[in-house]
């Protein structure tokens, strides 16, 4: 028999899912509730539930309650509940000790799919959900590369370093180019402060070392 | 006009009129030098000068100080209208016209508009967002969850229909369709009116997210560069940066017909800097210089103490440069 305890602000959402679960003859609703103070309370008679959080529950903040949780309750289960499928959120969730990640527009197969899954020491995420979290760890891969070498430079950067590098002035460089001075100049900056170099000296030298003179 | 004794007085009414009009006066001869200038024009001009300083001298010395688009003394006498320029914490407005034997300037000094102007655009926008913020947890609040509680009452009622004629099942998983179409929807209205990921997760993650959204719903590709915002930002700026880059992917999906855009949001000592590039067909400087989008740019910008740049050619692309300082107040405690 799964323990089942449904923590979201939302009570039309909460009675919704309640009718749904009490057809399911091995799950047992053991409460629905709205804030953080009741979760912890009901947890005091039952420790080891799953429990269905909401991430944004008003007052309360699902990801530090789930934190909360996990540190007095480490047996309870915790699937995240939301809206959002930004990774921002999935991730801290999870680091929050959460097992599993559902959208809320889930169907009945997939929660009770999370639920059994979960309730068995399993993670779950949804299909939405794995995708978002592979698209943040390519992302990270890409970061880390970034600050491997130290620079990412644009297209058009490299262009304008390459001119500067051939000798062009700013105005040149701008009519050449078909952008304003004012442009150049911004692009300039960034490039100082990418590079880390502190004048076009410096810019000049990358330049050279980096293949870009002609 | 009569050119015979009278001509001394005549001559004393038209220079008392030039000194009377509210707006500055130059007239440049076609060498260059200034023959005429009025002292409102010295004033906003050259302000530590007297007019027999530079009588007779070379207009340009003054003229090449103000950022008026290079082409306007060329096209002058071709209705170039109104330049809005910022000059020695004034704003002005300049026009430029040819006349017989020269070329005369007008200088209007509307900061005090321009004030008024911005202080009635940050009313407008603080009204705004409150109100975006407002209808975006209605919607988050009251109609997400019961479309999500209908969907999963549908759900629970599907298994007892498979039982039934084929035709009705069609409609009835269509229906189901129906509510996963408008649960997306409304995420979507909702996170354009006020994105929770910038809130709770700060002005980077935010822009990364809309640009991931962007390049999978629209089609074209945005690519994101940041460094130096690890740390926030205070709030109101990080919500104008979001919004400013709203306004320019917009401008680019309306009208620029690109295909990639790059938006890079660098952070340095002394200043952050949101530079906007797009490949689209781009437009020439002197149409379109104040579209509504364009202008609500300005504006924002403005109200945070810092200055924009928008740069376009026809057919060579398009790119926005947003400057703002810090102050202790951008930089969130």
């Amino acid at each position: 028999m799964i323990k089942l305890l449904i923590a979201d602000d939302h009570k039309i959402f909460r009675e919704g899912l309640r009718g749904l679960f009490e057809k399911e003859k091995d799950l047992k609703v053991i409460g629905d509730v709205g804030s953080g103070e009741e979760v912890l309370a009901l947890l005091k008679q039952h420790s080891d539930p799953v429990i269905l959080m909401d991430i944004d529950m008003g007052k309360t903040n699902g990801i530090t309650l789930t934190a909360e949780v996990k540190r007095s309750y480490p047996t309870a289960r915790i699937l995240a509940l939301s809206m959002h499928s930004e990774k921002n959120y999935i991730v801290k969730m999870l680091e929050a000790g959460a097992s599993g990640y559902i959208l809320k527009n889930a169907g009945k197969d997939e929660m009770l799919d999370a639920i059994h899954t979960v309730s068995r020491g399993n993670t779950y995420f949804s299909q939405e959900v794995s995708s978002q979290l592979i698209s943040q760890l390519t992302a990270q891969k890409s970061s880390h590369r970034k600050k491997e070498t130290g620079t990412q430079l644009t297209g058009r950067e490299i262009e304008i370093l390459s001119l500067i590098a051939n000798e062009y002035s700013n105005p040149e460089i701008a009519e050449k180019l078909f952008i304003s001075i004012r442009t150049v100049d911004t692009h300039r900056r960034n490039l100082l402060d990418k590079l880390g170099v502190k004048n076009t000296a410096g810019l000049v030298k990358f330049a050279i070392q980096n293949d870009l003179v002609d | 006009m009569k050119r015979d004794n009278n001509f001394d007085e005549t001559y004393d009414a038209l220079l008392s009129v030039i000194e009377g009009v509210p707006y500055g006066i130059m007239v440049v001869d076609l060498k260059g030098h200034i023959s005429i200038i009025n002292h409102l024009a010295l004033k906003l001009l050259a302000p530590d000068k007297k007019i027999a300083d530079v009588i007779n001298k070379k207009a340009a010395v003054f003229l090449d100080q103000l950022p008026l688009p290079s082409t306007s003394l060329q096209d002058a006498g071709e209705d170039t209208g109104f330049h809005e320029v910022r000059f020695l914490d004034k704003y002005l407005n300049i026009s430029l016209k040819k006349i017989l034997n020269g070329m005369v300037i007008t200088l209007a000094d509307i900061t005090e508009v321009k004030e008024a102007q911005d202080v009635m655009f940050s009313s407008m926008l603080e009204g705004q967002e409150k109100e975006r913020k407002r209808l975006a947890q209605e919607l988050h609040d009251g109609i997400g969850p019961m479309l999500s509680t209908i969907k999963i009452k549908l759900s629970s009622i599907e298994e007892e229909f498979t039982e039934l004629h084929e035709e009705l099942w069609d409609k009835f998983k269509k229906s189901y369709q129906l509510i996963d179409d408008v649960s997306s929807d409304l995420r979507s209205v909702s996170h354009n009116l006020l994105p929770k990921v910038l809130l709770d997760f700060g002005l980077a993650e935010a822009l990364e997210t809309l640009c991931e959204r962007v390049q999978k719903h629209k089609g074209l590709r945005v690519q994101f560069i940041h460094s130096g915002v690890d740390q926030r930002l205070d709030g109101a700026v990080e919500l104008s940066l979001y919004r400013i880059c709203q306004e320019l992917i917009n401008n680019t999906l309306k009208y620029a017909k690109a295909s990639e855009v790059i938006i890079q949001l660098i952070k340095s000592a002394s200043q952050i800097r949101l530079i906007y590039e797009d490949n689209g067909q781009g437009f020439s400087p002197h149409m379109d210089k104040e579209g509504i989008g364009h202008m609500n740019i300005k504006s924002r910008t403005r109200a945070l103490g810092g200055e924009v740049e928008i740069d376009s050619q026809p057919d060579k692309g398009m790119t926005a440069i947003v400057i703002i300082p810090l102050t202790e107040n951008t930089v969130e405690v």
